[in-house]
């Protein structure tokens, strides 16, 4: 069969299929007025630390690849390091989240957010006041086994092991 | 399943046909002398039982006191794969003969080597920096780089003449 | 009759959105006709292979998520395997199953956006492209619903698995295999016989069969010439033998058989995982492995069939705790040596189609 004899019909076979479409609904979601649902275990910013379950040992430092995790420890009292600073460079943070997984106390989670647009690089970082007053929703991303409640457990950990239960 | 031909029975093929090439071979590889590398690389490639057609990949390593280019083959007809090394004990200037002219896969992949392991392929049709630009101080992937002393790379990038400007 | 016409040199590229990232060509031309073609490259290069010499087996997971970013779980799941023979770490048969689902869904991901883009490339502006991408979505969602990200997924670990999958994870994987194969017809119906993409790719970019081998390309270019190399049946890895799969071959070696390889490897990829759900065993998905690995002195080299063709990681150690050569053998970057020969003599249009035909992501070209 040449290609002259059939010219068109292959088109036409396509164009039907497009037609078809018409009248379906549409796959897609209008971003800021329609948001989708995330999945619980997604990695995404507000990097949630729960300062009473930190003992400032840096594991999660000594994990990150790119090394933007900076821990800096005062003095040692009641069996755990008091952590004078604890900044987590987001800016070059690619949330692969090895630190949450690193770390043996579960006092770092990633965060469910990802809309931190700002006009300033530094105002990437994120230092400890930041972290201590940052909205707290963990994500269950790296939660082998989930912490054991403790007395001093911020309540949005009790609602997190909840929910991943 | 791909069977790995062991360096030590491949190594006793080629002595058979190039007695001085092999320098030793072990269970995984077969260490070949450089200057007889292209002659090997044609007589894997056309010899009936072997027919090493598919180069899968060339690199190189550096072990602080020599190179080792390392070629791994593949024969898609009987499904078998061998690897086949070279050492360059001469650090300022390492050299080995192209195998571009028998598997012209080797061709961008010597290209990598010479480029970022500083290793002179000789008789490659086009041997220039693939990755990096002509001008780049030294060859990133030796142990050495980061001693190296002088100027930032990022400071070797010509400077433009007055009134011109990158698009 | 014939024009003699003065010799035009045209930089394709680096920016040209033809090239599918920061591509350059130089061509040089002959009224339309392509006499000679010199890619450049190099504009993505991050310099992995020398970062991954001074981080740990663990920490260079993420660093291969970077170098394939349209395959990430095929870049993981090499550069595991390649570890695991270093230092010999045994993996459990569900994550193995697991394992394969995954770079199988990966792999159709890979190639609808191949495809989408090739059909771009080919004058289809964005209707295809936006079909393509509906699948592709889908399939993103599973992955994130998995292992939290849509594109960088970090989610092989050395001995298994970072996570077992979801509880839901598997009712949503079964209702998209049931939608898959109508979407592939719908593909059909749409393309394989619109007469304007089989005037523009029928013919366009062959490659001999012979050159191909000798020139090391991988993957559905190989196929596409008709070569029947598929390392998933010449040297399976995973459980690969224990599905049954056929391994679909162009005759021409031309553009139209690439882009027709990628529509058929897409089905047989969804049979691939019917039967890895199927068989899909119970129990631990990783299995103990230190924090910090020290692999004995020693090399290794691993290879898959990733969807750009075979990805290989050659890992050299030296006992410590970081790898003392990282070597990738990127598809991508390879299967850009044979484009000289393949451009030559066609004309200057079609060498966005023989490039895009080519399916080269800019990330694992560059490293």
């Amino acid at each position: 069969m040449g290609l002259t004899e059939m010219y068109g019909l292959g088109i036409a076979k396509g164009m039907i299929l497009t037609l078809k479409h018409l009248g379906r609904k549409p796959f897609t979601t209008q971003y800021p007025e329609e948001r989708l649902s995330l999945p619980a275990r997604f990695r995404g910013y507000e990097f949630t630390w729960y300062i009473n379950r930190c003992t400032g040992c840096a594991t999660c430092a000594k994990a990150c690849p790119h090394g933007c995790i900076r821990i800096v420890t005062a003095g040692y009292a009641d069996n755990r390091y008091i952590v004078d600073t604890f900044d987590i460079e987001t800016s070059t943070c690619m949330y692969c989240g090895l630190c949450v997984e690193a770390c043996p106390f579960q006092a770092i989670y990633m965060g469910s957010g990802f809309e931190r647009a700002t006009y300033n690089v530094e105002r990437l970082t994120l230092d400890k006041e930041d972290l201590i007053a940052a909205p707290k929703k963990p994500s269950l991303y790296a939660q082998f086994t989930l912490p054991k409640p403790r007395e001093d457990d911020e309540p949005s950990l009790a609602e997190a092991v909840a929910r991943g239960r | 399943m791909t069977t790995a031909i062991s360096g030590i029975e491949l190594a006793n093929q080629i002595k058979a046909s190039f007695a001085e090439a092999v320098l030793e071979g072990d269970e995984r590889a077969v260490i070949l002398r450089s200057e007889y590398l292209t002659q090997v690389a044609s007589f894997l490639k056309t010899t009936p039982g072997l027919e090493f057609d598919y180069l899968s990949h060339v690199t190189a390593v550096d072990y602080l006191d020599y190179f080792e280019v390392i070629y791994h083959i593949t024969s898609l007809a009987h499904n078998h794969s061998a690897v086949i090394k070279v050492k360059t004990p001469d650090r300022d200037n390492p050299e080995v003969p192209s195998v571009a002219s028998v598997w012209c896969g080797a061709n961008l992949q010597e290209r990598e080597v010479y480029d970022l392991m500083g290793v002179t392929f000789l008789e490659h049709p086009n041997l220039k920096r693939v990755l990096l630009w002509e001008g780049f101080p030294g060859h990133p992937l030796r142990k050495d780089f980061l001693t190296l002393e002088g100027k930032s790379p990022w400071q070797t990038i010509e400077p433009l003449e007055e009134g011109h400007h990158v698009l | 009759m014939s024009f003699k016409t003065e010799p035009l040199v045209v930089n394709f590229g680096p920016q040209h959105p033809s090239t599918h990232g920061v591509f350059r060509m130089i061509v040089s031309l002959d009224g339309e006709v392509i006499t000679d073609v010199e890619p450049v490259m190099g504009y993505l290069h991050r310099g992995v292979e020398k970062l991954a010499e001074e981080r740990t087996y663990l920490q260079n997971i993420p660093f291969t998520d970077r170098l394939d970013y349209l395959a990430s779980m095929s870049n993981n799941l090499a550069y595991v395997l390649a570890v695991e023979k270093l230092a010999n770490i045994p993996v459990s048969p569900r994550a193995q199953y697991l394992r394969v689902i995954m770079a199988e869904l990966q792999r159709i991901a890979s190639h609808a956006m191949a495809v989408g883009s090739f059909l771009n490339d080919a004058g289809a502006f964005f209707t295809p492209l936006m079909y393509m991408f509906r699948e592709r979505e889908k399939v993103l969602d599973l992955f994130e619903m998995t292992c939290g990200q849509r594109l960088t997924y970090n989610y092989m670990r050395v001995g298994g698995l970072s996570h077992d999958i979801p509880p839901e994870f598997l009712p949503a994987l079964g209702k998209f295999l049931d939608d898959m194969p109508g979407f592939i017809d719908e593909y059909e119906q749409l393309l394989s016989e619109n007469e304007i993409l089989l005037a523009r790719t029928k013919g366009v970019g062959i490659l001999p069969p012979q050159l191909a081998i000798n020139a090391s390309v991988s993957g559905p270019i190989l196929r596409g010439s008709g070569v029947k190399w598929d390392l998933r049946k010449a040297d399976p890895y995973c459980v690969y033998d224990r599905f049954d799969f056929d391994i679909p071959v162009g005759k021409a070696g031309d553009s139209y058989d690439r882009f027709w390889v990628r529509l058929q490897e897409m089905r047989q990829s969804v049979r691939i995982i019917q039967q890895a759900v199927a068989q899909l065993p119970q129990g631990e998905v990783r299995s103990q492995v230190p924090a910090t690995l020290r692999p004995q002195a020693g090399e290794a080299y691993a290879h898959i069939e990733a969807p750009k063709g075979e990805l290989g990681f050659y890992l050299v150690s030296d006992g410590s705790v970081a790898p003392y050569r990282f070597k990738i053998r990127s598809p991508s970057f390879i299967n850009l040596t044979p484009l000289r020969e393949m451009m030559v003599g066609y004309k200057v249009a079609d060498a966005v189609i023989i490039l895009g035909s080519l399916d080269i992501v800019l990330g694992e070209v560059d490293r």
